[in-house]
């Protein structure tokens, strides 16, 4: 015998069903994060090992007082990172510390760190430490410096590449640990540039010249680049200070732009030329998958950027060509050879709300153990610590085509004149100059006027931001 | 011993006796009616407060940091500078008047394709409605786009605008036409965005204006019929005359939200390539979650919000103009 429910019946019967459900969740939710321990707590105990001088065979064991913490971190999709998440439950299991890894792009990550920070979030625990805006971060104090953990935990620091180090510290004090040694290298196809009889190229010349030869549309391109407004600044300076320019006239002293003298607009013309000519993004906007994309699919030949992004190619379950592929220093230009340098870190935001597991958690992913694992075990090549960069396994994974990439990073560290990178005004700076180029290659404006207008806007930032400019400009 | 009411001239005899009872009964309810005026009074001001605390304080933050060079990562930068943001972006700043002028190209694109086809369609099915089946059939598929969150819609268009992995492409290849670069072209980039928004959004003006034509009175229409009436004479000379208010309504819903594009923006094209695709609020946008600058950043949003109220009213005003002819 059915009976039928009257809507109040109904109604009712449902606002048990629902109050229940709550009730249930709730009390089946995670347990609140527990306090964590004050800063100023007494030390660790005098039975738990102090940090061991380079390569330690096991993880650094930590005391367990964070039994329970959840801290979250916020990362860019790079090789080190793919990395530290696949190593995670180690460090779990290790310290007790559960770490939500959140990752995003790069231009996310340039957003979502900007907008943490500057509205004093504290989502975050732990964040990456983005080169051309640690110092704008440092200035308002809006990171947690290191300096007392380090001195804490006696934290060595001297394993760490001082290039990697200097460009956290403000007012003396060290605000992240860095994890990756960024530096522009090529990569390349050796086995296409054998089968055509080339060697790698060298200069800008030779790069437009072996680019000629390999250049097979629209099965095989041969080049590729980043040309996305947040990233191009990277790579593009290569050409600049390649052909004798710069983008201040003399970095850090004299910070007028020169962003449209003949230098510049003739290496933007060398720099344009080979993307319009050769590479299989034609007029579209690349992004970093899209570049790593068309290498490991084997569609494009040749790729000159950032190290630390190159990992996908080079990793056999990813990539068709991970065997083929060789790196070599950036061509040079008739002024030099320039490759560009940057380096990311980890670092604390000022109301983070689990600041010690955070260290911990920093001070084991820039441990040396997890640094030389994430380039032996994973494809992270571009790795801050020297013990790592000069150990045996190390030269063995990435000697390519007989040069072992340590070299490359070594060389690149020591050719390097980044002074112009490290302002606060560089994000936008970099920005504009990216808006720019894109305008250029999608045809809107001629390298000239782009660079004009390039050169008139960043004029404005840079008086707006206080800085003395001396003419002409 | 003074009698009560003596004072009052109120008329005597039997016609006073009887006013003096209405009025007897009139003054407590006039009282009663005050009484229950302000008890509705006092229940809506709570409502109202919040309501102003709400929406109109944070307007005033927003003008008022205008007036500042607040930059988030300068401490200090807080201070009162005039109408100093307001004279740079309406003289110097060339990437404003672009991105305005870039506005109303997007604005232009949209809104009437949008309204054009969902017209079209709203039409056709009022014209059916009495086939309940296809009516729903209809509404069920076309509403989709508008109920697909956002930033999956854009994604859904950034793949379909990407040559490589676009199944248009393929499609194109087999017919043999060549490879189009959609994101790489300024003004191709542009129409991109634009078909996105009219796939978006022209299920909200069809179903606004199915709502409208649905309301409309039958006997016009009826009456147009026996007079024998073509189906394009009864669109143009019965239905769309009588629509009129809805369709203003419409109009200014997707104007002004028209204004408002942001994920398709962010996840296509992020105002490129160059400045082609950035319009005034991911200018906005760029300028102060971006870089920081708050201050200048509201300035902005400051003149977009009153060229927004201001068209608003322009279009409402036409509505009244209309609404007093007819």
């Amino acid at each position: 015998m059915k009976k039928r429910l009257s809507r109040r019946e109904f109604l009712k019967w449902t606002g048990f069903a629902a109050g229940g459900t709550v009730l249930t969740l709730a009390g089946c939710a995670p347990a609140a994060t527990p306090t964590p321990v004050p800063p100023t707590a007494t030390p660790v105990p005098p039975t738990a090992a102090p940090t061991p001088t380079p390569v330690p065979p096991t993880a650094t064991p930590v005391p367990k007082p964070f039994a329970g913490t959840t801290i979250k971190v916020l990362m860019s999709d790079m090789p080190y990172v793919r990395f530290v998440e696949k190593a995670l439950p180690e460090f779990t299991e290790a310290s007790g510390i559960k770490v939500e890894l959140e990752i995003v792009s790069w231009p996310v990550l340039l957003q979502q760190t900007e907008i943490e920070l500057s509205a004093g979030g504290s989502t975050y625990d732990a964040m990456t430490m983005i080169f051309i805006k640690a110092q704008r971060w440092m200035r308002p104090g809006w990171v947690t410096p290191l300096d007392d953990y380090i001195a804490r935990d006696k934290l060595p620091l001297d394993d760490f590449l001082p290039a990697t180090l200097s460009p956290f510290k403000w007012e003396g004090k060290l605000h992240a640990l860095p994890w990756v040694a960024e530096s522009t290298q090529m990569i390349y196809r050796k086995d296409v540039l054998d089968q055509a009889g080339l060697k790698a190229p060298d200069t800008f010349a030779d790069l437009h010249a072996v680019c000629e030869k390999i250049h097979k549309p629209p099965e095989f391109y041969a080049y590729v680049a980043r040309t996305e407004p947040n990233g191009v600044h990277f790579p593009w300076p290569i050409w600049l200070q390649g052909y004798g320019g710069n983008i201040f006239r003399d970095p850090p002293n004299d910070m007028t732009p020169t962003l449209n003298t003949p230098e510049a607009i003739k290496a933007t013309e060398d720099f344009v030329d080979l993307i319009l000519k050769y590479s299989i993004a034609g007029t579209q906007i690349y992004d970093t998958p899209d570049c790593q994309t068309a290498i490991a699919q084997g569609k494009a030949g040749i790729w000159v950027d950032a190290l630390g992004i190159f990992g996908p190619i080079q990793d056999p379950a990813k990539s068709l060509v991970a065997d083929k592929v060789a790196i070599n220093l950036v061509p040079a230009g008739p002024a030099g050879r320039f490759p560009q340098i940057a380096t990311h870190g980890l670092q604390i935001p000022k109301n983070a709300k689990n600041k010690d597991a955070a260290w911990e958690f920093i001070k084991w992913a820039t441990s040396a153990e997890i640094l030389k694992r994430s380039a032996i075990e994973g494809t992270h090549s571009a790795v801050t610590r020297e013990s790592v960069l000069t150990s045996k396994e190390y030269a063995a994974k990435y000697t390519l085509a007989g040069v072992n990439v340590g070299d490359l990073i070594a060389e690149a560290l020591r050719l390097a004149k980044v002074a112009y990178r490290v302002v606060p005004e560089f994000p936008e700076v970099g920005q504009r100059i990216g808006q720019g180029i894109g305008e250029i290659i999608s045809g809107q404006k001629s390298v000239k006027d782009a660079l004009d207008a390039v050169q008139k806007d960043v004029v404005e930032i840079m008086k707006n931001a206080g800085y003395t400019l001396k003419e002409p400009y | 011993m003074a009698e009560p009411g003596k004072n009052l001239t109120w008329p005597s005899g039997a016609e006073g006796e009887t006013g003096l009872a209405v009025a007897a009964a009139r003054a407590p309810v006039a009282e009663w009616e005050a009484t229950r005026r302000r008890f509705y009074t006092a229940l809506l001001v709570p409502g109202l407060l919040v309501l102003t605390l709400v929406t109109i304080v944070p307007v005033l933050y927003l003008i008022a940091t205008s007036f500042t060079p607040w930059d988030l990562s300068r401490p200090g930068s807080l201070q009162f500078i005039g109408l100093r943001n307001y004279v740079r972006l309406l003289t110097e700043d060339r990437r404003f008047w672009n991105s305005i002028w870039v506005q109303v190209k997007l604005s232009s694109l949209t809104v009437p394709f949008q309204m054009a086809i969902g017209l079209s369609l709203a039409l056709y099915l009022h014209l059916q409605h009495h086939i309940r089946r296809l009516v729903e059939v209809f509404r069920n598929i076309f509403i989709i786009p508008m109920v697909i969150p956002p930033v999956v819609a854009a994604l859904m268009w950034r793949i379909l605008f990407t040559p490589e992995v676009s199944i248009v492409t393929y499609i194109m290849g087999l017919l043999g036409l060549p490879q189009v670069r959609w994101l790489g072209h300024p003004t191709l980039a542009l129409l991109a965005i634009a078909i996105a928004d009219i796939w978006q959004f022209f299920p909200f003006c069809m179903l606004l204006l199915y709502a409208g034509l649905q309301a409309l009175p039958e006997e016009p229409m009826e009456a147009a019929r026996i007079d024998g009436a073509s189906t394009w004479q009864l669109i143009r000379h019965v239905l769309l005359p009588m629509l009129r208010p809805t369709l203003t309504v419409v109009l200014l819903f997707r104007v002004v939200d028209s204004i408002r594009t942001f994920p398709l923006i962010y996840v296509i094209t992020q105002g490129g390539p160059g400045f082609a695709t950035e319009p005034t609020n991911y200018y906005a946008y760029q300028q102060g979650l971006f870089h920081g600058y708050i201050g200048y950043s509201s300035a902005i949003v400051v003149i977009m919000f009153f060229f927004t109220l201001a068209l608003s009213l322009l279009i409402l005003r036409r509505v009244q103009w209309e609404g007093g002819e007819a």
